[in-house]
């Protein structure tokens, strides 16, 4: 099949509407669309890893996450559908998580692994997601993570992916029905 | 008014990105002529989750695509309402790949 570059463009122009926004300091916003759950053991079921660990630090960094089609799909148009790969950096804070128990995959305790958020801080310019930032530093989590090759892990999504853990207990997220107590230990 | 230019303000790119969201609406400036945006479609995670919930990939993709044109209107995410709208997280996008009137009010609220 033709390996052309797919790219639609738009010029939006939405006539009648006042600008409302006065944003007084540079920003650029993510809104993500991501899948969600219907109970913790769904989102058990779709983590590559789930694993209790530490944010011992945090780093905001520009990272491109286009991944090239692999072999297998270079020709499935549903998984490739633009042909060549186009780079697009996104800001990212990377967390690095010492893990203490790992509830599901493959990962030794107190090994450390990388886990992604969208957003951040970065030369002046503030990266925005609705839900922010979630993960902070010296605080415990449980958490439920996606794996790639070659690029830090995410969180399934930002809501019902993370569980604080504080004396030895779990709780849940702001807005997160999932019931907590579902989560797994080890 | 949606017209194609070959220098645009606005672009729409799909291809396979290593993270979990299946689109993301990216913007900066104003809420007028001056707001640039991307819209990124994640074949990867919309491939896989058509696979495991069933619907056409058509209507995964459609769903995706309105849900973040409605961040063009800026309609936010997950609106605390218990009635049905494209701008909330599901297990399943395909089974809603238009607008709701809870949206169409949303926007014309917001304009």
């Amino acid at each position: 099949m033709p390996r052309t570059a797919l790219l639609i463009a738009l010029v939006v122009a939405l006539s009648g509407c006042s600008a409302s926004t006065g944003a007084a300091q540079q920003e650029v916003f993510y809104n993500a669309a991501y899948p969600a759950y219907a109970s913790v053991s769904d989102i058990g079921a779709a983590a590559d890893l789930v694993i209790e660990g530490t944010v011992t630090s945090s780093e905001v960094r520009e990272l491109d996450i286009v991944m090239a089609p692999s072999d297998g799909s270079s020709e499935d148009p549903k998984l490739n559908p633009g042909g060549e790969a186009q780079a697009l950096p996104m800001v990212y804070t990377v967390h690095t998580v010492r893990v203490a128990n790992v509830i599901k995959g493959k990962i030794s305790t107190n090994a450390s692994i990388e886990v992604k958020e969208l957003g951040g801080l970065l030369k002046g310019t503030l990266y925005r997601t609705s839900e922010g930032v979630v993960l902070k530093d010296q605080k415990v989590y449980v958490m439920y993570l996606k794996t790639y090759d070659g690029s830090p892990a995410t969180l399934l999504n930002p809501l019902q992916a993370a569980y604080p853990v504080e004396n030895g207990k779990v709780s849940a997220l702001p807005g997160n029905t999932l019931p907590p107590g579902d989560v797994p230990r080890r | 008014m949606i017209t194609k230019s070959s220098s645009p303000k606005g672009k729409i790119y799909a291809q396979q990105y290593a993270d979990g969201w299946y689109g993301l609406y990216v913007y900066s400036g104003a809420r007028d002529s001056s707001r640039t945006f991307t819209i990124q479609l994640n074949a990867r995670t919309i491939a896989a989750a058509q696979k495991s919930y069933g619907g056409t990939f058509k209507n995964w993709v459609t769903a995706i695509f309105v849900h973040e044109l409605g961040h063009g209107l800026s309609l936010k995410d997950n609106p605390s309402t218990s009635s049905s709208t494209i701008m909330k997280y599901r297990t399943n996008w395909s089974t809603l790949t238009k607008p709701t009137s809870y949206d169409t009010t949303d926007v014309n609220n917001i304009y």
